[in-house]
Formats: C-alpha cells, sequence, structure tokens
C-alpha cells in the first residue's frame, strides 16, 4: 500500500512537473476575424444575416451576434453588404498567373482540366497551405487528358500521351494518377469531324478503370451523342454543354438519376458562336464602374484583349442559344449544372470570365441562386471537394465580400470590396511561396523541340560568363531513330574552373527557384566523347558555387541516374536550373543527351 | 547468469538504496555532479543569453543536459566502481547474494535519478528564467533521450571503473569527461568552432547525444539522425564489453 503511494506520489510529481513547463500558447494568426451582419449565402440558401468568424484560414464559426462570443475578434463591418463563398471555376486550363488573376475576381478554387503537369504538381502543396497567405487560387487537375493519338489536346506543340487500345485503359489511367491528376478527363467525340478520338470502347474502358482506381471521371464532348454515350458509359460529369437541338428529356432523366453533372461552360460556346458580352464585363471591372471599384486592382487594361471573342461577325446566336436551352433543360430535370468557363481560351480569361458564366446562366433560365449554387456548393458536391464551395463551420475561409444584393441581379457578384483566401484579404503584397515540386518533371525529350515542361528552351554555357575562353554549341539532332541535344565544345583553360555545357533554366526569366527536395535523382541518355562529365545545379541558396555530380561517358547510349539523396535538402530547396557540362580534362568534345528527367 | 527474480528482489533493493546512500553521503560526488550543470547553466545559459529570445537559453538547456546527465554517469559508475574495488568492497559483493547484475543495475538506476534531478532542475531554470519554451512532445522527449543517453555514459565510466584503480579512474574519466564536453560544444555551441574544429567535434560522443537533443528543439546542424544513433550505440556496445571484461579480470584477481 504505502509503496504503491510513494509510485504514485512520484508519478503525480513528474506528470505536474511536465504539465507545468511552458508550452507555445498560441499559434501564429490566432486571433479571430469576424465579417459582422452580412447578409450571407452559405453555398446552398440565403441565411439571412449572420456574423462569420474564422481563424487560422478556416472559418470557425457562422451565427447571429458573435461578437460577445469571441471579445478580441477583430470586426470587419459587412452591414448592408454581401458574403458568398469563394467562387469555384469548374473548367480551366491553368498556368502561369492564372491562379493568381483569378482570385482577385474572387475565384478561390479553379478545377482545370488539362495543364503541364509540372505547374500542377506544384500547386498541390499549396492547396494544402489552409493558413498560409497564399494571393492564389487553389488547383485541383486533371493534368494530362485521355485522348487519341492525334486527338483534341495533342495539337498545344507539346506531346502527350495517347491511348489507343481500349485494354491499355487501366495502365493509362495508373499513369495519369501517378503523375498526381485529381480526376481523368476524357476527350470523346462521335461526331467524326476534327481531330480523331478514342472509340466508345475506350471511352467505357478508362471510365471503369477512373472508378475502380478511385477517381473521378469526367468527358469533354460537344454533340448530343457524344454526350449520351459518356452519360451511358457511366461517366460522372459532361465538361462541356452541346448545342444539338435535340429533346434532352431522357439524358437529363439518366443524368438526375445517376447523380452526373454537367459543366455546360456556356462562355466559350459563346466566344465560339461570337457572342460577344466583353463589353459589359469589363466596363463592370473597371475604374470609376457602377459597382465602384476602388482601384485597379483588376488589371483590366490586361485582360480585356483576352475577352475578345472567337467568331467575330459571323455570329451563330442561334446555336448558342439552343446550347442554353439544353443547360436549362438538364438543370429543370434536377441536373447539377456547375459553372465553368474554360478559361483562358479564346474570348474567356482567368477570374472574370467566371461573373460572365453566372450571367449566361441566369439567362439561360437558371435563377439567381441557382447560378450561385453552380460555382459554389454544386461543384464541392460533384467533384466530392472537402472544405470549401460552402460558408460553415470547418470550411476555408475562402469567401466573397460584395456591395449589392446577387440575388436580386446576378451581376452584383461584380461588386466586389474584399476577396478572402485562407483568411487573408487578397491584395497585392501575397508572401510568395517558392513552388515545390512533387511529381516528376521532364526536362527534355528532344522529339519535338529542346523545351522543358518549364517550358524553358535549353541553353549553351560556359565560363565565358566569367571571363573563361571555353566554347560551345548546342543543337536539336536527328540520328538512329533518335532525337536528341547535342553539345560540341571545348573546354579551355583561362577560367581556373572551366566548363561548356547545356543549360535548362526553371523559368523563363531564371529568376524563379523552384524547391526540388523531393526529386529523388536526376536521370537521362547520353553517349558522346569519352571522358568525365558533370551535372551542376544552381541553387540560390549557394550562389557562387553550382551542386556539381560527377559522371561517365562513352561512346554508346546509356541511361545515366543521379542520386540526389545525399545533397543537403536546404541547397534543393531553392534551385533555378541545371546544367549538363564537360569540364577539364576534356578539351574538344561531343556530348549527347536524350530524356532528361527529375524523377520524383 | 542471475537475473532479477522474486528470491533476491530483497538484496537489490538494499543494493539500491545503499548506492543511493553512499551517493549522498559524499559531498565530493553530489555536489559538483548536481551543482556543476546547474551553476554552468545559470552562468551561460541564463545570465549572458540576452541575445535572442530563448535562443541561447534553449540551445544551452540541451547542451548542459547533456553534461549534466554525463557526470552521474561516467563518476557514479566509474569512480565508484574502481574505488569500491580498492576498498575491497567488490569482492565482498560478489560472495554475496547480490548478483553482478544487480550490482550494475543498481548503480545505472543510481546514475539515472541523479540525472533526472538534473534534468528537472536545468528544465525548471529555463522554463523560469530563460523564456524556453517547448510543445509538451519536446520537453518529454528531450527528457527521455537525456535518461536513455546516459547509456553510452553508464558504459564508458564501467569500463574505466573495471579497468583503472581507484584515484587514478577519477583522473582518467576527468580527463574524458571536461575535454570530450569542451571539444563536443556543450559549453560553447560546435556551430561557433572553426571549421576544423567541429569536424574534430563528431568523434566525441557527446556532440552526437547534443546534437539529438538540439534536433527535438529544430537547433541541430542537420546531420542524420541515424548516423548520431548509430554512433551513440557503438559506443555502447564496446564500452559494454570492455567492462564486461574488466568485470571478469577483477574475479580472477
Amino acid at each position: 500500500m504505502k509503496k504503491l503511494f510513494i509510485t504514485a506520489c512520484v508519478l503525480c510529481f513528474f506528470a505536474t512537473f511536465f504539465m507545468m513547463l511552458p508550452t507555445p500558447s498560441a499559434v501564429k494568426n490566432d486571433s479571430v476575424t469576424i465579417i459582422s451582419h452580412a447578409n450571407v449565402f452559405d453555398g446552398e440558401h440565403w441565411l439571412g444575416k449572420r456574423d462569420v468568424a474564422f481563424k487560422n484560414g478556416m472559418i470557425v464559426d457562422v451565427a447571429k451576434d458573435l461578437q460577445q462570443k469571441y471579445v478580441d475578434a477583430l470586426i470587419v463591418d459587412g452591414s448592408n453588404k454581401y458574403l458568398i463563398p469563394g467562387l469555384i471555376d469548374a473548367h480551366t486550363h491553368a498556368w502561369d498567373e492564372a491562379l493568381t488573376q483569378a482570385v482577385k475576381f474572387g475565384v478561390t478554387t479553379e478545377l482545370d482540366m488539362f495543364t503541364n503537369n509540372a505547374f500542377a504538381s506544384m500547386q498541390r502543396e499549396k492547396r494544402e497551405q489552409h493558413d498560409r497567405n497564399i494571393g492564389q487560387a487553389d488547383l485541383f487537375s486533371a493534368g494530362t487528358l485521355v485522348t487519341a493519338p492525334e486527338g483534341h489536346g495533342t495539337e498545344y506543340g507539346f506531346k502527350i500521351a495517347t491511348i489507343d487500345d481500349y485494354k491499355k485503359a487501366d495502365a493509362f489511367v495508373a499513369a495519369r494518377i501517378s503523375e498526381g491528376s485529381d480526376y481523368i478527363k476524357i476527350v470523346y467525340d462521335v461526331s467524326g469531324r476534327g481531330r480523331p478520338s478514342i472509340d466508345k470502347k475506350t471511352l467505357v474502358a478508362v471510365i471503369k478503370a477512373s472508378h475502380q482506381q478511385g477517381k473521378l471521371a469526367v468527358v469533354h464532348i460537344s454533340d448530343y451523342q457524344s454526350a449520351d454515350d459518356a452519360i451511358n458509359a457511366g461517366a460522372d460529369g459532361l465538361v462541356h454543354g452541346f448545342m444539338t437541338k435535340v429533346d434532352v428529356k431522357s439524358l437529363g432523366q439518366t443524368m438526375y438519376k445517376n447523380n452526373q453533372f454537367m459543366i455546360p461552360t456556356l462562355s466559350i460556346l459563346a466566344s465560339m458562336m461570337g457572342q460577344d458580352r466583353s463589353g459589359q464585363l469589363i466596363k463592370d471591372f473597371s475604374k470609376d464602374s457602377q459597382f465602384q471599384v476602388e482601384d485597379s486592382r483588376f488589371n483590366i487594361e490586361e485582360i480585356a484583349p483576352q475577352l475578345t471573342n472567337l467568331r467575330g461577325q459571323h455570329s451563330r446566336g442561334d446555336l448558342f442559344k439552343q446550347a442554353q436551352t439544353n443547360t436549362a433543360a438538364l438543370a429543370k430535370a434536377g441536373v447539377l449544372i456547375l459553372a465553368g468557363t474554360d478559361a483562358p481560351n479564346p474570348g474567356t480569361a482567368h477570374g472574370i470570365s467566371l461573373h460572365g458564366e453566372l450571367e449566361l446562366l441566369v439567362d439561360a433560365g437558371l435563377s439567381e441562386t441557382q447560378a450561385l449554387r453552380a460555382a459554389t456548393s454544386n461543384v464541392a458536391k460533384a467533384f466530392k471537394l472537402t472544405q470549401r464551395g460552402y460558408i460553415k463551420r470547418n470550411m476555408k475561409a475562402d469567401m466573397v465580400l460584395v456591395s449589392r444584393d446577387p440575388a436580386q441581379d446576378i451581376t452584383n457578384t461584380r461588386s466586389i470590396v474584399n476577396v478572402y483566401k485562407n483568411g487573408y484579404e487578397i491584395k497585392n503584397n501575397e508572401e510568395k511561396l517558392t513552388d515545390k515540386l512533387t511529381s516528376s518533371v521532364k526536362l527534355g525529350d528532344f522529339e519535338l523541340d529542346i523545351v522543358s515542361d518549364f517550358k524553358t528552351t535549353w541553353q549553351p554555357t560556359s565560363d565565358q560568363r566569367f571571363g573563361g575562353n571555353s566554347d560551345i554549341s548546342i543543337s536539336h539532332e536527328h540520328n538512329d531513330g533518335r532525337h536528341f541535344l547535342l553539345m560540341k565544345g571545348e573546354v579551355k583553360t583561362k577560367f581556373s574552373y572551366p566548363w561548356a555545357g547545356a543549360f535548362s533554366s526553371f523559368s523563363v526569366d531564371n529568376k524563379k527557384a523552384i524547391n526540388i527536395e523531393e526529386i529523388q535523382a536526376i536521370s537521362f541518355d547520353t553517349k558522346g566523347s569519352t571522358g568525365k562529365y558533370k551535372i551542376m545545379i544552381f541553387s540560390t541558396k549557394q550562389p557562387m558555387r553550382p551542386i556539381e555530380i560527377e559522371f561517365e561517358v562513352n561512346e554508346q547510349w546509356r541511361k545515366k541516374t543521379l542520386s540526389l539523396t545525399h545533397i543537403a535538402p536546404a541547397l534543393l530547396r531553392s534551385v533555378t536550373g541545371v546544367a549538363i557540362v564537360a569540364t577539364l580534362p576534356n578539351s574538344r568534345f561531343e556530348l549527347m543527351i536524350d530524356d532528361v528527367w527529375l524523377d520524383h | 547468469m542471475n537475473t532479477l527474480t522474486l528470491k533476491n528482489v530483497n538484496s537489490f533493493k538494499h543494493e539500491l538504496l545503499l548506492d543511493i546512500k553512499m551517493a549522498c553521503r559524499e559531498p565530493s560526488f553530489f555536489i559538483p555532479t548536481i551543482a556543476f550543470p546547474l551553476m554552468f547553466y545559470i552562468f551561460f545559459g541564463l545570465l549572458f543569453s540576452d541575445m535572442g529570445k530563448g535562443q541561447t537559453s534553449t540551445y544551452l538547456l540541451v547542451s548542459y543536459g547533456v553534461f549534466g546527465i554525463m557526470s552521474p554517469a561516467l563518476f557514479g559508475f566509474g569512480a565508484s566502481v574502481a574505488s569500491e574495488r580498492d576498498k575491497g568492497w567488490l569482492a565482498l559483493k560478489q560472495l554475496s547474494p547480490v548478483s553482478p547484475w544487480q550490482y550494475i543495475f543498481a548503480k545505472l538506476l543510481n546514475a539515472l535519478l541523479f540525472g533526472i534531478i538534473i534534468v528537472i532542475g536545468l528544465f525548471t531554470l529555463g522554463a523560469v528564467f530563460g523564456d524556453v519554451v517547448l510543445t509538451i512532445g519536446q520537453w518529454l522527449s528531450l527528457a527521455a533521450l537525456l535518461m536513455f543517453g546516459s547509456l553510452p555514459f553508464c558504459a564508458l565510466g564501467l569500463a574505466v571503473g573495471f579497468w583503472a584503480k581507484g584515484k587514478s579512474a577519477v583522473a582518467i574519466l576527468n580527463l574524458i569527461f571536461l575535454p570530450s564536453a569542451f571539444l563536443s560544444g556543450l559549453a560553447i555551441p560546435v556551430f561557433m568552432f572553426p571549421q576544423w574544429l567541429q569536424q574534430v567535434a563528431a568523434i566525441f560522443t557527446p556532440f552526437h547525444l547534443s546534437q539529438l537533443g538540439l534536433k527535438i528543439v529544430d537547433m541541430s546542424l542537420g546531420q542524420s539522425v541515424l548516423s548520431h544513433i548509430t554512433f551513440l550505440f557503438i559506443t555502447l556496445f564496446i564500452f559494454s564489453v570492455i567492462a564486461m571484461k574488466g568485470y571478469k579480470r577483477s574475479l580472477v584477481n
């Protein structure tokens, strides 16, 4: 008994001691912000006047009079204003500054339907950073789309994988998923016009494979028959509307029954059919507009040219009207309609065009509230997105505060007072995070050109920039059924550490650094003059001295995989580019390289 | 080879209490053992650390923690074994019902007890006067690390204790203790050393233990955790073997 007591006392002492030690009390940005007395649309319904409290990037409370509950909260007066969830554009193609542009217009999440993998993979990390001031919209991406050889999607000047046999569906989908695709986008067209399409068998197989591997399968179609095939094949949704004059009743019933959705992308259809409504849109976001936009944050002068529509004079208003009629009919049948613009295709631009899309949906026959759902909760439901699309507890603090009532007139979504992303007001002083690579990236396969996944061209590099006298020239060559990059040069000894070779930058201006700490190795095929060569990795953390890895080359093509795992992660967190070079004791040399990859 | 069984658990208890009492009755052991790390920490960690809020005091909390647990481990073991052997105590104990494992285990617990006292003292000083703020997980893992981290030093002390004579054991242990502590960067942080000396630090066990501790508070030099752990295990293994050989030799003599 006594022993037990002593043991208990000792344990108690230790427990108390460790409990009393000081621990970090408050997480950064712990303070609560409340937007008070705004008319709140929660993604589904108008709630009336509510206070919305958020902290660390998440909504913590939605109720009347929260100011007593959170006494230290920072209060933003929302009286006579309207608060809606951050808008979601369900159909875009995102790269470069797309996401920073989108967020200024209140689009806080974009669903991309085909882009460069390197870009998409860098955004996935960011969308998990709920409490950071990232100053851009979050991105979900299909990555590479599923299309036939020479099919739609192959025409943009960079090579993508294609599928020519339904038996390859499982492997093809698995490859997309391993690249990081959040869902699978399929291009399907039975019309026989335009580019080749996958056949129905492949369509069915890819949809089945996607579902087996736990991903949604969405289908690009442009006519009724293709839409009907996709729906019957079990697609989760259609990512375009169609302009076929047809009774969509039975299609609508099937879609409603099976919870299949449609993203009509009226914006791009309007552009294709010459329905130009950009004038009002541009005006509404210009300085001194009816919405009293306070400053030039929308940068409208730069965006306006992108809104010029595709067709010009050859207007086909009847066809566009049909697309709207079909959309309205499907909506009436209960089909989930999602707002998507297909930005930045001609006639559309990131962010701004979603406001146009909402107007086109209302014009088609949806109510204002239905249109708002199409850009918020409907997208979250359809794509099973958590934490967004609603103003509710435990959702991201992605919201748009507008000064006029969008339930009265949908164009009032343009009266933006403030956009909140992760709880931060969108201004022009956003914190810059270094993009992090979270999947493999191709620096060059040299099939068509010598451009990397980062859209940068391989450049000759030598010690001449430090006063050396080594020579180098590089060229794109074809030999023995192989395309490759050829370097020809001579290493001369004027500079103490001479080199000559080829450089691939990670950004067009070579100023942007990228975090490659998760990259395991650099791999490539090479042959050339026998000797030792080097990979040089340029880290901003060590500006005067690139990280160097040696490798040997001889007259045979060989695959080299140079591991980066022994390099200090701190150096790899900020890398601007990679060079493959010859150094001493080489003098005159020829070096060929092919299939250069950063392997994740 | 005897292990702890119910039959002789009493003799073990006696042995442990005896050890603790003996340590407490020897001011020349417990005063420097407990007071030095706390005193050094007050001087260098608290009084001279007005730059960087809590940074220096956190760093030195770890390094003086390592410094602190080293001395009971080395001296409580090594010096006491050697002096007990000199006085003939060891021979007597080898005849008594106390098994050799109990003898060592009692000393180990004794060393850990002093270690805990030092850790609690340091944590209190750091928390109250040094602005040290850590998560509960960091506090606990640091304490656990320091406890387990004393094992290699116990083995080292034991090895010296079984091989060296009483007085010379103390001298040898001091020669090991102070230089290795300083060169491992326990008094002055290792990143303030010149480059060549930083490389020298890597051959000392306290360096590796302190780096693990600093890892917990995100202040390590960033070397691999595994290499530090490996180094500690190798030290533990080598000196345990040497100590075992020494014990066998003491039986023969």
